[in-house]
């Protein structure tokens, strides 16, 4: 018996062929689905203020112009403590999970430096990804991410500190022009000193080991008359300095005018302080300011910090976005960014949430200021008595000597003397490297 | 009874892939840890080639005061927090044991609690229960003329104990009970029959027959006391000054700075010096 052999081949090679056009079908549409779908563009931002600011523009970019642009912004929030460890290491690792990180000023040199962080000017450069004007930025603050003369951040929100105070209850703010002043007034205002005082301590410090630590220190440093370099040497244990350091001292230990543990105050706890009454004024970040005024109302009021034998000091710093080097979408990454500071639209935006880009389209713009009343006040105080920490790529070893010799002082292990002595030894290690 | 070479083949190759895990977590970062030791290796040249610093590191760490410090700190609250958390827990468990112990089930199931919750939590708990302008335990302290317990270096020192204590402590009680359930029975009622009072049953009795629980639980407790970082950070940032930095902490803020060479020199230093000094004490508990 013959056995047709011809019937079961033909159908083998029409079921072949079925497979290979449906397979080709499935992967044209896989492919083109996947070219379709947006760059998600990824942020890491530090849990509170600075979080919440960038979620509200992802929210408004993603529906109103991610589409055109086909980019999406997702936001990774981390906790405050570890945040700034967690960026370098994932920058050193040089992991492609994230596009875009917040970071200090005073951070960019060393990322620069290592090489884990894109040189934006090519960027700027390019009409397509940057239509606008470079020079809205202020000078300060591109000038502070410029290393090696090329850029390497964009400047995100500019900072500074503020002398928060109860207007309700401190009826001549004119004596805290000075640190004398507000000794007395800080006085005035503690139970322990004066049994009438409706608040139960007169002001309170940001004392915890800490980096904010060190950034209010400058502000009485810089005010005393002391700097980091004088005639190109370290002079962190200068006389002056000195003199700032046991003045700030002097307010948990001898005078006891702020609360015996604000030696583990940060911003939130000073904000607290505020908030619930119990102290009568503070020198306190900027980005507090909305918080105060929606809950206190004109109970509250700012002024410039006070000012000593060294005139006043504004400290002075911002936070900038960097670009991961490792990152698969820079030119998207980039384009958020410019849209966020520099775009008539987003960067009107950010600046009406209550973000204030060191532009000048809105930090001098009416209509953002009218929403945040305290900007032309920041602008102007900064102007006049704006500081700022060294630019060095050693930065944070110096930093953190500082947290170190500052917050032993205020434990009274170190006299400030001898803690400033360590601190200014550690910077002139750091600078002769 | 000899092994046949098949068998030991086999058992080798089971353990060859834990062992081969257990490398890479530990030997691997190890050896990293005791390369970079030797480099002048810092955040900005970290992908670049870093320079041989022969042993300027670990002459940094000597000359840092604040290395030295924070040895002591973590000396001292290894010691303290083992010796309060034996005593309490030890005390929790024979109590527990008691025979006349109500709801023994429910009160062991709440005591174990703290345990399960995680370090960082806890400190984020304990700051805010202990914020002197706002939480309940200052106020209570206040009353009775007591200082804040996070605002001088020796009462945030022995607040993180206690932190640490509420939390550990536990653990303790649950390795003690449960050596207190092996105990052989005649041995107690023997003595009890002699007429040995509740003092001369625990000295002579109990705590003999529970020495290698107790041994364990405290090699178990001062390696994690040693190792303690999250809480502590959380709570007091490692301050006032230095009070409660632990070797940690300091080596974090090394990392956390950019002083990847010396940070690394001070996490070898500390293995030598921890192997060195647990070394007679695990032969003792294994013994």
């Amino acid at each position: 018996m013959l056995v047709n052999r011809r019937q079961p081949a033909r159908s083998m090679r029409g079921r072949h062929w079925f497979v290979a056009v449906v397979s080709i079908t499935v992967l044209v549409f896989a492919s083109s689905t996947a070219l379709s779908a947006p760059a998600e563009v990824r942020i890491l931002a530090l849990s509170g203020p600075e979080a919440t600011y960038v979620r509200q523009a992802a929210e408004y970019y993603n529906q109103r112009v991610g589409p055109s642009e086909n980019i999406r912004i997702q936001v990774e929030e981390l906790g405050r403590e570890g945040y700034f460890e967690r960026v370098t290491t994932s920058l050193l690792s040089r992991s492609p999970a994230f596009d875009v990180a917040w970071v200090l000023n005073t951070m960019v040199g060393q990322f620069a430096r290592a090489g884990v962080v894109e040189n934006l000017d090519p960027y700027f450069k390019d009409p397509k990804l940057f239509p606008y004007s470079f020079d809205n930025y202020l000078p300060v603050a591109i000038e502070g991410v410029r290393i090696d003369g090329k850029v390497y951040a964009v400047p995100l929100w500019i900072s500074t500190q503020f002398l928060y105070y109860r207007a309700d209850l401190i009826s001549d703010p004119q004596a805290l022009d000075t640190w004398e002043g507000f000794l007395q007034t800080a006085r005035r205002f503690t139970r322990s000193h004066n049994p009438s005082s409706p608040t139960e301590y007169g002001a309170t410090i940001q004392g915890r080991r800490f980096v904010t630590l060190p950034k209010e220190f400058y502000i009485y440093m810089w005010s005393f008359g002391g700097d980091f370099f004088t005639n190109g040497r370290p002079s962190l244990n200068s006389p002056a300095a000195v003199n700032a350091l046991t003045f700030y001292v002097d307010l948990l230990r001898r005078h006891r005018v702020v609360p015996p543990d604000a030696v583990n105050y940060e911003y939130s706890q000073v904000l607290n302080a505020l908030l619930t009454g119990k102290v009568a004024m503070a020198i306190q970040w900027d980005a507090a300011y909305n918080e105060l005024k929606k809950n206190l109302g004109d109970k509250i009021a700012i002024r410039a910090t006070p000012a000593g034998p060294g005139g006043r000091a504004a400290f002075t710093h911002w936070y900038g976005a960097v670009i991961n080097a490792a990152s698969r979408q820079r030119r998207e990454a980039f384009r958020v960014l410019a849209w966020m500071t520099s775009d008539p639209q987003g960067s009107v935006l950010l600046g009406r949430m209550g973000l204030p880009v060191p532009a000048r389209s809105v930090l001098l713009n009416p209509e953002v200021v009218a929403v945040n009343p305290h900007w032309a006040f920041m602008y102007d105080f900064i102007a006049k008595s704006g500081r700022s920490e060294p630019s060095i790529s050693a930065w944070p070893e110096v930093e953190q000597t500082l947290i170190n010799a500052l917050s032993a002082a205020l434990a009274g292990e170190m006299t400030p003397e001898d803690a400033l002595g360590q601190a200014n030894r550690t910077l002139g290690q750091a600078i002769s490297r | 009874m000899t092994i046949p070479a098949s068998d030991r083949y086999v058992a080798w190759l089971m353990v060859a892939g834990a062992a081969a895990a257990l490398a890479g977590v530990t030997l691997y970062p190890f050896m990293m840890a005791l390369r970079m030791s030797f480099l002048d290796i810092r955040l900005i040249n970290y992908l670049r080639n870093p320079p041989f610093a022969e042993l300027a590191n670990y002459r940094a760490l000597i000359n840092d005061p604040f290395a030295l410090r924070s040895a002591l700190v973590t000396l001292g609250f290894v010691a303290a927090t083992v010796s309060v958390q034996l005593v309490l827990g030890s005390a929790a468990a024979l109590m527990l044991n008691h025979r006349q112990m109500p709801a023994r089930g429910l009160v062991l199931a709440l005591a174990l609690l703290p345990m399960v919750i995680s370090p960082a939590v806890a400190g984020y708990m304990n700051r805010i229960l202990l914020d002197y302008l706002h939480g309940p335990v200052p106020w209570a302290l206040r009353s009775l003329g007591l200082p804040a317990p996070l605002g001088e270096p020796l009462p945030a020192f022995i607040t993180a104990v206690l932190v640490d204590t509420w939390q550990w402590a536990p653990f303790i009680m649950l390795l003690v009970f449960a050596g207190l359930r092996s105990l052989p029975a005649e041995l107690v009622e023997a003595a009890q029959l002699d007429g040995a009072s509740f003092w001369r049953l625990l000295w002579f009795i109990i705590l003999p027959v529970l020495r290698p629980v107790l041994g364990i639980a405290v090699l178990l407790r001062a390696t994690d006391a040693i190792r303690t970082f999250d809480t502590l950070y959380i709570l007091t940032g490692g301050g006032p000054g230095s009070s409660t930095a632990t070797v940690s902490i300091y080596l974090y803020q090394l990392f956390a700075s950019g002083r990847f060479g010396e940070a690394s020199a001070g996490a070898v230093l500390l293995l030598v010096v921890l192997g060195a000094a647990l070394r007679p004490a695990l032969r003792h508990v294994v013994s």
